[in-house]
């Protein structure tokens, strides 16, 4: 049974919305319709049945009761003219039978003959209240034969045979025009279903084709809200679920385009980076095949000069100019290899490297720089996040120098519980961040770029703040495990 | 799944409701041929054999109220005489002479007019004659409804009478003393079938008077009072035979014999005594002059 209904229900559940509302419109029409004509079936042939039993009950009793003298006194003509008379004026009676107390006929309706299974039929001599009903089959169809004795059985026994005929009749008859009627109902249930349905699965169609366009990347249609039912509810759900698509679609195309923008700006940081790397080979090979070996050299030709110098003063003289070209050549070595990495950061941190960096600046711009360390109180930061910091200080005071034209610049490391701020800042001629930021210059921003992308490896964040003609100040903040 | 199983339950059970609805009797009736029709079967009598004594009323009262009695008169009869009496009732007293003239009845009870009018044509010979409050005779009374102003028969001029039985009736009602016949007399004449029903309906007030059978008054005054006391007694006629049990003359002797024994003597037993109080009957007793008409 489940196996037979399974596929039935999954193709009732699986029908548009439409089909299903007039389905179970036409359905509940027909329902009600069937069980009506069955109970109107029921209520009319029992109201039927009673009714005729009781007038075949009231056609037997008047009979009985005038029979009686007649068969007392023997007078058979007067009994068959009254069971003949009686016969033709009493509707859907369709035999009367008048037995005496032996079961022997009297007088019947059938002529000279009469059919020899009806005689004995309903026999008997118990009656309920009166009277004995048998339900009889025939050619004819049911027939209801009511037995009432005459004269208390003492002068026998009169029984009427109702035909039911007109019930079938009336019953087929009602029956066709009910089933008319629910024809005619489950017409107008339909179309009137329609109506309503095409309302209901209007917005629902609406919101399918707008999930599909959704589904396209199409944000720009919205769900119409009728009403504030479910369906009106659905649709300012859905319209509030699009707007938040659309927006996430466009946060989502902004930081693929700023990725797309950084990683652009990455791979030229990147070439920037290696073609640094060159230059600055090329530049320590040049300081050492310019200056150290020249130096180195000029150090050996006066060595050499001095092998063949005899007078002493003059040995003097030679020795302490070569001992000052030697400790040249040892600053030289000292500045270039404190160019490449300062050994300060390693040795002593990153306060005291920054000290000596401003130091170098102010120094080389001719500036006032100022530095501020506070809380480091001998304290390690990791290596990574040392050189992170050295290096974007190192690029802001070189921005300084490249574009400020300050006067003075403050520089402060203020190292918290679990961050390490540093703040450069100048007085100079300061320069719109948004405008350079956004720039299709490369060189502009690439320095800026860098030092975000340095702040952005340890995890920290970095914010310029500028205005042309009032300075600019660089924050970088960079968290740390204790 | 679990509404989609409560749904069906509940479709099932509803459809099943509906069903049952339209479902009372529906047993299978007994069939019968209405079509195949054969003469009509006889049912064999009793396997007593013995030839019954037919016994002819000629009702005065109604046919029900008639079988009640004469039933067990005759039955009380059939015993005494060790024969089965098969009773036969008739309306007028010419068809119970007609009976027992063509030997279709063996006996007879009729009024006194009938048995002397069937003691003319063919001998009809009585038997006995029921004493009634120690009379052989009795009047027939002119009756009205109690509650009436009527007090005399004479002030039933014009109002409307009833007759039991017109040929049984006296020939003269007692107010048409002065010759004058009924029709003329009364606003309305009616023939009612039966004294008792002649009674009814003076004491439902169908008519204003009626000419009841003085025995038949008296055994209803017993049997049902109440009705009897809805009416009273304005006057009586002369007083004439109270209706005989009679035979054909050529009876065989020896019956006639146990049939008269059994009639003068049923009042000594306890069953017959039962039977004639019911018929408000003292006994029977033998006839006397009255059969040859003077106590008409």
């Amino acid at each position: 049974m489940k196996r037979l209904l399974r596929p039935i229900i999954v193709w009732a559940l699986g029908v548009s919305v439409r089909v299903k509302i007039m389905g179970i419109a036409l359905g509940l029409v027909l329902l009600l319709g069937v069980g009506a004509v069955i109970q109107v079936q029921g209520v009319t042939r029992a109201t039927f049945t009673r009714e005729m039993d009781e007038r075949a009950l009231s056609i037997a009793r008047d009979m009985a009761a005038r029979a009686a003298d007649f068969i007392l006194l023997e007078d058979f003509v007067a009994l068959r003219d009254l069971v003949l008379e009686t016969l033709a004026s009493s509707k859907d009676v369709r035999y009367i039978l008048v037995l005496d107390g032996r079961g022997n006929v009297l007088a019947h309706t059938f002529g000279h003959f009469l059919p020899p299974d009806l005689q004995p039929a309903n026999a008997g001599n118990q009656y309920t209240g009166g009277f004995r009903i048998q339900r009889l089959a025939s050619e004819e169809g049911i027939l209801r034969d009511v037995a009432v004795p005459i004269f208390q059985g003492r002068a026998g026994v009169v029984r009427v045979g109702m035909s039911e005929e007109r019930l079938e009749q009336t019953l087929t008859r009602t029956t066709q025009q009910l089933l008319l009627l629910v024809a005619a109902v489950s017409l107008l249930g339909v179309l009137a279903a329609y109506l309503p349905t095409v309302i209901l699965t209007r917005p629902l169609l609406e919101l399918r084709d707008l999930t599909r366009a959704v589904g396209r990347k199409v944000f720009s249609s919205r769900a119409q809200v009728r009403f504030g039912d479910e369906i009106g509810q659905l649709a300012t759900a859905f319209n509030a679920m699009v707007e938040n698509l659309e927006r996430a679609d466009a946060e989502r195309s902004h930081l693929l385009d700023e990725l797309r923008v950084k990683e652009q700006m990455r791979l030229q940081l990147l070439d920037k980076v290696i073609s640094a790397q060159e230059d600055e080979r090329k530049r320590v090979a040049r300081e050492l095949h310019d200056e150290t070996s020249q130096s180195l050299t000029s150090l050996l030709v006066g060595l050499k000069v001095l092998g063949s110098v005899v007078d002493l003063p003059e040995v003097r003289e030679k020795a302490a100019e070569l001992r000052a070209l030697g400790g040249k050549i040892l600053r030289d070595v000292h500045d270039l290899a404190f160019q490449l990495r300062p050994s300060l950061l390693d040795s002593l941190g990153l306060a005291a490297a920054v000290q000596r960096l401003a130091e170098d600046y102010a120094e080389k711009l001719g500036i006032h720089i100022d530095c501020h360390a506070v809380g480091f109180e001998g304290r390690r930061l990791p290596p990574g996040t040392e050189t992170a910091l050295y290096r974007i200080v190192q690029e802001a005071l070189t921005n300084v120098a490249k574009h400020a034209e300050a006067k003075n610049v403050s520089v402060i490391l203020r190292e918290g519980e679990a961050s390490v701020l540093a703040i450069v800042e100048d007085d100079g001629k300061g320069f719109p961040v948004a405008e350079v930021m956004g720039s299709a210059a490369k060189d502009k921003r690439l320095g800026l770029f860098g030092m975000e992308e340095r702040a952005a490896l340890v995890a920290g964040k970095l914010t310029i703040e500028s205005t042309p003609g009032e300075g600019t100040t660089v924050f970088v903040e960079v968290p740390f495990e204790q | 799944m679990r509404h989609l199983k409560g749904l069906s339950a509940l479709a099932t059970l509803s459809l099943g409701v509906f069903l049952l609805a339209g479902c009372s009797e529906q047993d299978e009736p007994p069939r019968v041929r209405l079509w195949a029709l054969a003469p009509p079967e006889v049912t064999p009598t009793d396997a007593d054999s013995r030839v019954p004594l037919r016994f002819a009323v000629a009702l005065a009262v109604s046919p029900q109220e008639g079988y009640q009695l004469y039933g067990d008169l005759a039955e009380a009869l059939g015993q005494k005489i060790g024969r089965p009496v098969h009773l036969i009732l008739r309306r007028a007293f010419s068809e119970v002479n007609d009976l027992v003239r063509s030997r279709e009845a063996e006996m007879a009870q009729l009024c006194s007019r009938g048995f002397l009018q069937g003691h003319a044509d063919f001998g009809l010979t009585a038997l006995a004659v029921p004493v009634v409050n120690r009379r052989k005779s009795r009047p027939s009374y002119v009756i009205v409804s109690a509650e009436s102003e009527i007090g005399t028969p004479a002030e039933l001029a014009g109002k409307t009478f009833a007759f039991a039985d017109p040929l049984c009736a006296p020939e003269a009602f007692p107010a048409g003393r002065g010759g004058q016949r009924p029709e003329a007399f009364f606003r309305r004449k009616l023939l009612i079938t039966g004294h008792d029903r002649a009674i009814r309906a003076v004491a439902e007030g169908l008519v204003d008077g009626a000419l009841v059978d003085g025995l038949v008054y008296a055994r209803l005054a017993l049997t049902d009072p109440g009705q009897v006391a809805k009416t009273k007694v304005i006057g009586e006629t002369a007083p004439y035979m109270n209706p005989p049990v009679a035979v054909h003359p050529g009876l065989d002797p020896t019956v006639r014999e146990k049939l008269r024994r059994a009639l003068l003597t049923l009042h000594e037993e306890q069953t017959g005594r039962a039977v004639l109080t019911r018929l408000a009957i003292d006994r029977f007793a033998a006839p006397g002059g009255e059969v040859d008409g003077r106590g008409r």
